[in-house]
């Protein structure tokens, strides 16, 4: 991040940048601090059978399906931005914007669109039965549970390594592969030995984002019957009524966590480079014409067809054939609450990392770091584990609450701020992050040359940096509203009774097992994630 | 002396880190076009943030017609919009979702609402740039916008103007005339400046003494 004023400034700001910042930090605090308070109580007894027999089945699959998935998300985020960046082809424009439309399908809602497509009665099935009259159950794919959940959250998250692994290899230096190609090597090799290795801090950043996404599941585990730390959270927690036994699987995932992200810390300090260059001449792709442009063409559609189309098509199916039914009340409804939820939590996080960011660019120092760190720890923390922190943490509230007026209970965990409260703390990053990105771009020149004509912080703030950093703001904005759209874990935990969000309405037809019911609700989701999507990236152009 | 720099040390990092100024001293007069020459690396853009308050020294004290603005052993340190320092930056700053007039209007709230218009025609005779008042800064040519940079520094009648490289981003076919215009227009405003530049010729073109870091 950029720092305005060296580090020697003080730390205490003008006006209420410090308290805002401040408040952000402490409102993530409270429900760790507490989740962390709360799993020194002795466990119940429940808890030494979880341990002793449970807990390393948990720990198996989490690691294998975390592994799994975003391995197989960063090879194939990675061939697809070097295929890209690398090569002129036709239709190169239309699969640069549309391989980042999986980022709109949750993968819980893909896992039940493949379940569907390929299921007894799919379409796939049907017409091989059908049309090619092929026996019934003589075309199967036999894949274990474990396998299809990697093959999901692959499809669905590798956009994450493509857009970081794509933004990285266009910055770079011409020279630096036309070296490589001068000196007679091919493009494998130039591959292998200079663009992976370059790269690869980079797509390290995606694959970490695909882990916490993967770690932060419950849909996907849950339809196929995953023994992961989220769905055990899950169990205990509304299975066995044992809320003592799900904090403390949710302080180990959090350590677990914590552990993955410090490893990839210092894997990225060793495997940082400097690139060295007196004058950079941008990246020029290599035009590819004729035949030798149709596996790249192939596999690009590929891709798209596999992650976005084929499950789009899949809901579309489904949707015919529960209309008009479909497009009733509790649809609305569901809609409605989550444009709520959605709309009040994005106001909020993008106020308080605007606000946060702004602070720490104007004053660093051990103080600015430790706040700004903590206030971003949400992101990183599986909603499973926020939501257990925020509902203890919410009760004991309304408990110290009804000391003061025995007249009310349950008072504030009966309303959706607890929700709201939940989800600004786990997006708050994707805030930060974009407002970060417009302060990096426009740098500090603007804001001293206000203070210099004799503008305070806060005017400055007002009548220079936001106007510049407007279109950053904006996409955050809408980064973190698609985020909300999605989100299932801590809508299903947290949300008041008799209201649902458009994740929850999704996640109620699949418990009643009627799949085909998930599609107005599922397209609702994607499409205007994929709308929300594209206008973002065209804004950005 | 109306602008006192005295054992004025500074590093990036802490105490440990090596030292970009040790020591320093320095003195101007009121109304004086002083340049300051030196090495690019020898930290004269950073003197000059010092002065303008987006850095603390580390040892020292600064003081600006009588008013002491920094002083590292009491750790005091005037925030930037209160030093009445004015600020032509190497690349301008210029505001780039503002017009010309409004550039130059921004630093201008400190003045009664009628004198704002006033003060503004001022400026844009002295830079010449009427016609192109309402022009955003990305349809200025790079001469131009060196112009708006130093009225829009120089509209709220600073005590002191300091000019951090304004030459480096020019033509050599165009520095000449605009060497001559700057003295000019900073004589007229009778403005004590602190010049810096990495180009002996800029400042032996428009300031009246120089000095080397």
């Amino acid at each position: 991040m950029a720092t305005l004023s060296g580090k020697r400034l003080p730390e205490i700001l003008p006006g209420g940048w410090s308290a805002l910042r401040a408040l952000a930090a402490l409102a993530v605090a409270l429900p760790f601090g507490h989740l962390l308070a709360s799993a020194r109580a002795p466990g119940s007894e429940n808890w030494p059978y979880v341990r002793d027999y449970l807990l390393p089945s948990y720990f198996g699959e989490t690691l294998i399906l975390a592994a799994g998935s975003s391995l197989a998300a960063l090879g194939l985020g990675v061939l697809l931005a070097w295929l890209i960046s690398r090569h002129d082809f036709w239709g190169k424009t239309f699969f640069d914007r549309a391989l980042i439309l999986p980022l709109a399908i949750p993968p819980y809602i893909a896992a039940y669109a493949y379940d569907g497509l390929l299921g007894y009665t799919g379409p796939v099935q049907t017409f091989l039965r059908n049309r090619l009259g092929l026996a019934p159950g003589s075309f199967r794919i036999d894949l274990p549970p474990l396998a299809w959940a990697i093959f999901i959250f692959s499809i669905t998250l590798f956009p994450y390594v493509y857009l970081l692994s794509r933004a990285f290899l266009i910055r770079q230096s011409a020279a630096l592969f036309e070296n490589a190609e001068i000196l007679g090597r091919g493009e494998f090799h130039i591959f292998r030995k200079i663009g992976w290795p370059l790269m690869l801090p980079t797509a390290l950043a995606g694959l970490t984002l695909v882990l916490l996404e993967v770690l932060n599941d419950f849909g996907v585990a849950s339809y196929f019957g995953l023994n992961t730390f989220t769905t055990a959270i899950f169990s205990a927690w509304f299975g066995m009524g044992d809320s003592g036994t799900a904090i403390k699987l949710a302080v180990i995932l959090m350590i677990f966590v914590f552990a993955v992200l410090l490893l990839r810390r210092l894997w990225h300090r060793a495997a940082r480079y400097q690139i060295v260059s007196s004058r950079e001449k941008p990246f020029r792709p290599r035009t590819l014409s004729g035949p030798r442009q149709a596996p790249v063409i192939l596999f690009c559609w590929l891709a798209l067809t596999v992650s976005f189309l084929l499950p789009l098509a899949q809901m579309f199916y489904w949707l015919s054939l529960t209309l008009p039914e479909a497009l009733n009340r509790g649809l609305g409804r569901a809609a409605g609450y989550t444009l709520f939820t959605a709309l009040t939590a994005t106001a909020a996080i993008m106020l308080f990392a605007v606000a946060t960011v702004n602070a720490n660019r104007l004053f660093s120092g051990r103080l600015s770091t430790l706040l700004s760190r903590l206030a971003n720890v949400g992101y990183s923390i599986p909603s499973a584990v926020l939501a257990i922190g925020v509902i203890t943490f919410f009760i004991n509230l309304d408990r110290q609450l009804k000391i003061w007026r025995p007249d009310l209970a349950l008072t504030i965990s009966m309303t959706s701020a607890m929700l709201i409260f939940a989800l600004s703390i786990r997006f708050f990053t994707v805030g930060c992050q974009a407002v970060e990105a417009g302060f990096a771009k426009i740098g500090p020149i603007y804001t001293e040359a206000s203070r210099s004509l004799g503008h305070g912080v806060t005017k400055t703030f007002f009548l220079v940096d936001l106007p510049l950093i407007r279109q950053a703001v904006l996409s955050g904005a809408i980064l973190v509203f698609i985020d909300l759209l999605k989100e299932l874990p801590l809508s299903l935990i947290l949300r008041p009774f008799n209201s649902e969000t458009l994740g929850s309405y999704v996640h109620h037809f699949v418990n009643n097992e009627v799949l085909e019911e998930t599609a107005a609700p599922s397209l609702l989701i994607i499409l205007t994630g994929a709308v929300f999507i594209l206008l973002m990236r065209r804004g950005e152009r | 002396m109306f602008l006192e720099i005295s054992s004025l040390s500074f590093s990036y990092g802490g105490p440990q880190d090596p030292l970009i100024l040790d020591n320093f001293d320095l003195s101007l007069d009121r109304g004086e076009l002083v340049g300051l020459a030196g090495p690019s690396g020898q930290g004269k853009s950073t003197l000059l943030r010092l002065i303008a308050g987006f850095e603390k020294p580390l040892r020292g004290r600064i003081s600006i017609d009588g008013l002491l603005v920094a002083e590292a052993e009491s750790r005091l340190s005037r925030p930037p919009e209160k030093r009445a320092v004015g600020m032509v930056f190497q690349d301008y700053g210029l505001f780039p979702h503002m017009s010309v007039a409004r550039n130059i209007a921004y630093g201008l709230h400190a003045f009664e609402k009628n004198d704002r218009q006033k003060r503004l025609q001022e400026m844009l005779d002295l830079v010449r740039l009427h016609d192109l008042s309402h022009r955003l800064p990305a349809e200025l040519s790079g001469g131009q916008q060196q112009r708006v940079a130093l009225a829009r520094a120089l509209a709220p009648a600073p005590k002191l103007l300091l000019l951090d490289e304004p030459m480096s981003n020019l033509d050599a076919g165009l520095k000449g005339e605009l060497r001559s215009e700057l003295r000019e227009i900073i004589l007229i405003t009778r403005t004590t400046a602190l010049f810096v530049s990495h180009d002996l010729d800029d400042l032996v073109a428009v300031c009246g003494r120089i000095i080397s870091l």
